[in-house]
C-alpha cells in the first residue's frame, strides 16, 4: 500500500495540564502530576495517590451543542474536549469534507460506575447472605440513573465524537487494557493505508480514579503503596520501583492520508510508519518472562516502518513502574535492539503522569511527535537507584536535548497485549 | 484491490453456544425449524421471588466440559465461558489441528461487552461495611480488599476473552477486543479479516460473546424504554418488524469462528463455507435519535462501504441476515437503510433476523448473524424471522415471516446496528476456487 499516513492534529488532557502545551512544558520540566487523591476518601485504600487531572470543568471547556450531555462519563467528557481541541489544532475545515471518509477508532476504557446509586441498591436488597433480587430492581429504578448507567460504556466516546462532529465514517473503539488506544491508532493508521477513510479521529481517554479502579488494581497488587510523597512514588526502572500509579486522561490524534495533507497545507507533526501487534499468550496477569509478545510487536513495527533498529532515535518505554514489566521491557529492547540498546534514549513519562491505562499510548505518541518537533527527550523522574537489570540510558531526571527523527513507542497491556509504534519526521519524498 | 490466495479470507470453522442450542448442527436446526430459545432468566443465584422475565438464554452449557482447569474457571466471568467454550467448538468444527500451527500466525479478535461485576460478591463488602453505623467508601476499602478475590478485576476486563483463547491456544498474532455493542462481533470479524489481508496472519479466532442478562442489564434496558412489554407467552410480545413490536428481549450467546487466508485452508484440505468478501463500518446517531431517516442514512454507510469494499453491486445479493431485534424505531430505520442501499433491489432480497429466535445478544449479534449466512449458503435454506406475523407497513421487505424458505444464496450481506449507534456490515460469497 502506498498511501502515507501522517499526523495534521493531536492534543491531549493529562495530570499535568489541559492540553498539549501546558503537559509537554511541565514533561520538559521533569514534573509530576501525581497527587493525593482528593475525588474519594481513600483514607482507609493501600493506595492513596494518583495522576488527577485538575481543573477539569466541562462546561467551561465544551460549547453547547444541544445535545443532553449532563450524565457523560469522564471519559466521554475527556474525548470530547480533547477532540474539539485536536480539531483545532488540525486546522480542518469539516464542512468542506466529505464525512463519509472520516472515521472514528478510539481505544477508550468504561467510564465511572455510579457507585453511589449502586451501594444505596445493594444496602436496601441484601438479605444478609445475598441480594435480594426483587428488591434489588425495584430499588434500582429510583436509585440508578437509566443514562447514567448506558454512559458508563466504553464505546460511549467514539459515538459522542462521531455524533457531535459528524464523523460518519468507519467506527469502532476498542479496549485492550493498557495497550487499547495506540492499538486504535494502529488499526486507524490501517483503516487509511488501505483507502477506507482519509481522516481518523484515533486516540482514548480513561479514568480508573475511582473506588473501584484501586480496588481492582490493590487487589492485584499492581499499584504502588509509596504514599508519602506521592509525586516521587511512580519510579520506572528504578531499584526502589514497587507499582505503577494510576493517572487519568485522554489523547486525540487526527491522522491524515499524505495528499489530502498536502492538498490544504496542513501542519504536519510527523509521519506514521510502524504498527507491530501481537498476543503474548502466556498468562492472563503476567507479561511472558521472555518478552515474547513484546519483541514480535517492536520487531513487526521496524519490518512494517522498514526501518532498522538504530534509526530509531527515542524508545517511548510502556515503563510502568512495575517490577515485571520494567525489567521484561529492559530485556525485549536489548533482544531488538542488540548492543544499540545500550545507545538509544529510553525515557517512561509515567514517572510523571502516572498510568492513563487506556488513554496512555496515545498521549505518549505524542510526546515522540514533541520531541521529533522539539529535539528534547523527557526524562524518567524519580530515578535514583538503579537496578542492575534495567541497565539502559533511561533519560534519568532531566530532559535532554536530543535530534529525534524516528522515535518508537511502547504499549503493553493485561492479558498479554502489545503493540508498538513508530513515527517519524515528515519528509517528502521518502 | 484484486487479491491473491494468501489475501482472501475463507471461514472454516464455526462454534456457537446460543439460545438455540450449543454447536452450529443444533443451532441450525432449530433456526430453521422455528424453534425460539426464549426461556425464563434464572435469577437462583438472589434470594427472593420476582416477576418472570423472558430471555434467550443458553440452556445446557456445562462450562467444565470446556475448561479443563477449575484455576481458570475462577477467573472467567460468564462471558468468558462461554467464549472459550465456543472457540473449542469452533476448533473442533474447522479440524484446526492448532498445535501444528505456527503460533505467531495464529490470532484472536473477540468483540466483547461490558462485564457487570457479580453483585453478589461486590454487595457483600458493600453490605458489611455498611454493617456499623452506615456505609461509607473508608470502610468499603478495608472490607473489599478482604473479601474479593485477588484477580476479581480481571473477572470484569473486555480483553480477557481475547486473551483466554489466546494463552488456551498459544495464539500469539495480533489480538484486538472491540467493545462497540452490538456491533463488537461482526466488528471483529471483519477487522480479523484485513488482518490476515495483510499479511499479519493467517489463520484467526474471531467473533463476539457476551451475556446482557444481569440484573443491571435489566434495569438499564427496562428504565431506558428498550424491553418489550412482557405479557404472558413470548408469542404475545416479540415480534420483529411487525406492527404489534413494542420492544426488544436480552439474551446471551458466544459465537466464535475460525476464519484462515485461503492458501493456508487450501493447504491444510479444509472445509470451506464461505468467503469474506467485504467490510464496513458507521457511526453518528444519538441513541434517542427518533428520526429513521437520520438513523438509516448512517446505517447505509457500513452496508455502502461493505459493498463497494466487495466490489459488488446491490443486485448481486441474495439474502441479508439482518438486525432485527423488534425494536420500535430500530426495525423501521433498518428497513429505511436497505432501501437506501440497495435502491429497489431491497424488495426482492430476502431478509430475515435470527435475533427473533435468540433475543438481543449484545457483542454476539453478529456472531449468530453470520451463522445463519453462512448456513444459508451453505444449506440452500433461509432462517425465518420468527413471530412475524402482521408486518409493519412501513417495514415492507420480504422478512421471511414464519418459516424457513428454500433458496440458492450465492451473495449474503450481514448486518448488525446497535441502538447505541455503530453498526456493522459483512460480505459474504460462496465459495469459488
Amino acid at each position: 500500500m502506498d498511501r502515507r499516513v501522517v499526523i495534521t492534529g493531536m492534543e491531549m488532557i493529562t495530570p499535568l495540564g489541559i492540553g498539549m502545551r501546558e503537559t509537554w512544558e511541565g514533561l520538559k520540566a521533569g514534573k509530576s502530576g501525581v497527587v493525593r487523591i482528593s475525588s474519594f476518601d481513600c483514607s482507609s485504600f493501600q493506595t492513596q495517590i494518583a495522576g488527577e487531572v485538575k481543573n477539569f470543568n466541562f462546561d467551561d471547556l465544551w460549547y453547547n451543542t444541544g445535545h443532553d450531555l449532563k450524565y457523560l462519563g469522564k471519559h466521554s467528557q475527556f474525548a470530547l474536549v480533547t477532540t474539539k481541541m485536536a480539531l483545532e489544532n488540525s486546522g480542518l475545515n469539516l464542512d468542506t469534507i466529505n464525512r463519509r471518509r472520516i472515521g472514528v477508532y478510539l481505544g477508550s476504557g468504561e467510564g465511572e460506575f455510579d457507585f453511589d446509586g449502586f451501594v444505596r441498591d445493594i444496602i436496601e436488597s441484601w438479605d444478609g447472605n445475598r441480594v435480594d433480587i426483587n428488591k434489588f430492581l425495584q430499588v434500582g429504578v429510583n436509585v440508578l440513573n437509566p443514562i447514567r448507567e448506558f454512559e458508563h460504556d466504553s464505546n460511549r466516546p467514539s459515538i459522542h465524537i462521531s455524533n457531535t462532529f459528524g464523523l460518519y465514517g468507519p467506527n469502532s473503539n476498542c479496549l485492550t487494557a493498557c495497550a487499547a488506544s495506540s492499538q486504535a491508532i494502529g488499526e486507524a493508521w490501517w483503516t487509511i493505508k488501505r483507502g477506507n477513510a482519509d481522516i481518523m479521529v484515533t486516540g482514548g481517554s480513561h479514568s480508573m480514579i475511582h473506588p473501584l479502579g484501586v480496588i481492582g488494581f490493590n487487589l492485584l497488587t499492581a499499584l504502588s503503596t509509596q504514599n508519602d510523597i506521592p509525586e516521587q512514588a511512580s519510579k520506572p526502572f528504578d531499584m526502589k520501583r514497587d507499582g505503577f500509579v494510576l493517572g487519568e486522561g485522554a489523547g486525540i490524534l487526527i491522522l491524515e492520508e499524505l495528499e489530502h495533507a498536502l492538498n490544504r497545507n496542513a501542519k504536519i507533526w510527523g509521519e506514521i510508519t510502524g504498527y507491530g501487534t501481537s498476543a503474548d499468550a502466556y498468562r492472563i496477569t503476567d507479561a511472558h518472562p521472555d518478552g515474547r509478545g513484546a519483541i514480535a510487536a517492536m520487531k513487526m513495527a521496524l519490518d512494517t516502518a522498514k526501518t532498522a533498529p538504530e534509526d530509531i532515535d527515542y524508545i517511548n518505554a510502556h515503563g510502568t513502574s512495575t517490577n515485571v514489566n520494567d525489567t521484561v521491557e529492559t530485556c525485549a529492547i536489548k533482544q531488538v535492539f542488540g548492543d544499540y540498546a545500550y545507545k538509544v534514549p529510553v525515557s517512561s513519562i509515567k514517572s510523571m503522569l502516572g498510568h492513563l491505562i487506556a488513554a496512555a499510548g496515545a498521549v505518549e505518541l505524542m510526546t515522540c511527535l514533541l520531541s521529533i518537533q522539539d529535539g528534547i527527550i523527557p526524562p524518567t523522574i524519580n530515578y535514583n537507584d538503579p537496578d542492575p537489570q534495567c541497565d539502559l540510558d533511561y533519560v534519568p531526571n532531566k530532559s535532554r536535548k536530543h535530534t529525534v527523527n524516528t522515535a518508537l513507542s511502547n504499549s503493553f497491556g493485561f492479558g498479554g497485549q502489545n503493540v508498538a509504534l513508530i513515527v517519524q519526521k515528515y519528509t517528502d519524498g521518502k | 484491490m484484486k487479491k491473491n490466495n494468501d489475501q482472501r479470507v475463507v471461514v472454516t470453522g464455526m462454534g456457537m453456544i446460543t439460545p438455540i442450542g450449543i454447536g452450529i448442527d443444533c443451532f441450525w436446526k432449530n433456526a430453521i425449524a422455528g424453534s425460539h430459545g426464549i426461556d425464563y432468566i434464572d435469577f437462583s443465584d438472589y434470594s427472593g421471588e420476582t416477576e418472570p422475565i423472558l430471555a434467550g438464554i443458553i440452556k445446557g452449557f456445562d462450562p467444565k466440559i470446556y475448561i479443563s482447569q477449575r484455576k481458570s474457571l475462577k477467573v472467567m466471568s460468564r462471558d468468558m465461558q462461554i467464549a472459550v467454550g465456543a472457540a473449542k467448538l469452533a476448533v473442533e468444527d474447522a479440524k484446526l489441528n492448532i498445535e501444528a500451527e505456527d503460533p505467531t500466525q495464529v490470532g484472536v479478535t473477540i468483540g466483547s461487552g461490558m462485564i457487570h461485576a457479580d453483585i453478589n460478591e461486590l454487595g457483600a463488602s458493600i453490605a458489611l461495611s455498611a454493617k456499623n453505623g452506615g456505609f461509607t467508601i473508608s470502610g468499603f476499602g478495608k472490607e473489599a480488599m478482604q473479601i474479593l478475590f485477588p484477580l476479581w478485576l480481571l473477572k470484569q476486563l473486555p480483553n480477557m476473552l481475547a486473551s483466554h483463547i489466546s494463552i488456551i491456544y498459544n495464539a500469539q498474532a495480533p489480538s484486538n477486543t472491540p467493545t462497540t455493542a452490538s456491533a463488537a462481533g461482526l466488528q471483529a470479524i471483519g477487522e480479523a479479516a484485513r488482518i490476515i489481508e495483510r499479511q499479519n496472519a493467517k489463520v484467526y479466532f474471531c467473533g463476539g460473546a457476551d451475556c446482557r442478562i444481569h440484573p443491571l442489564d435489566i434495569l438499564k434496558y427496562q428504565m431506558l424504554g428498550l424491553l418489550a412489554k412482557q405479557n404472558g407467552d413470548i408469542k404475545n410480545f416479540y415480534f420483529p418488524y411487525d406492527i404489534r413490536r413494542s420492544g426488544m428481549i436480552p439474551g446471551e450467546a458466544a459465537g466464535i469462528f475460525i476464519i484462515e487466508s485461503l492458501s493456508h485452508a487450501l493447504e491444510r484440505g479444509a472445509r470451506i463455507y464461505a468467503e469474506i468478501i467485504g467490510y464496513g463500518s458507521s457511526a453518528g446517531v444519538e441513541f434517542r435519535e427518533k428520526d429513521p431517516e437520520k438513523r438509516a442514512y448512517i446505517e447505509s454507510i457500513a452496508i455502502t462501504s461493505a459493498m463497494e469494499d466487495a466490489q459488488i453491486a446491490p443486485e448481486d445479493i441474495d439474502y441479508i441476515s439482518g438486525h432485527g431485534c423488534s425494536s420500535l424505531n430500530g426495525d423501521l430505520a433498518e428497513t429505511l437503510a436497505y432501501k437506501k442501499a440497495l435502491g429497489n433491489h431491497a424488495y426482492k432480497v430476502a431478509v430475515s433476523s435470527i435475533s427473533s429466535m435468540t433475543g438481543y445478544v449484545g457483542a454476539a449479534t453478529g456472531s449468530v448473524n453470520l451463522a445463519s449466512a453462512i448456513m444459508a449458503i451453505n444449506d440452500s435454506k433461509i432462517a425465518p424471522t420468527l413471530f412475524l406475523s402482521q408486518p409493519d407497513p412501513k417495514c415492507d421487505l420480504d422478512y421471511i415471516p414464519g418459516t424457513f424458505r428454500n433458496r440458492e444464496v450465492n451473495i449474503a450481506l450481514v448486518n448488525t446496528f446497535d441502538f447505541s449507534g455503530q453498526g456493522a456490515a459483512l460480505v459474504l460469497k460462496k465459495f469459488q476456487r
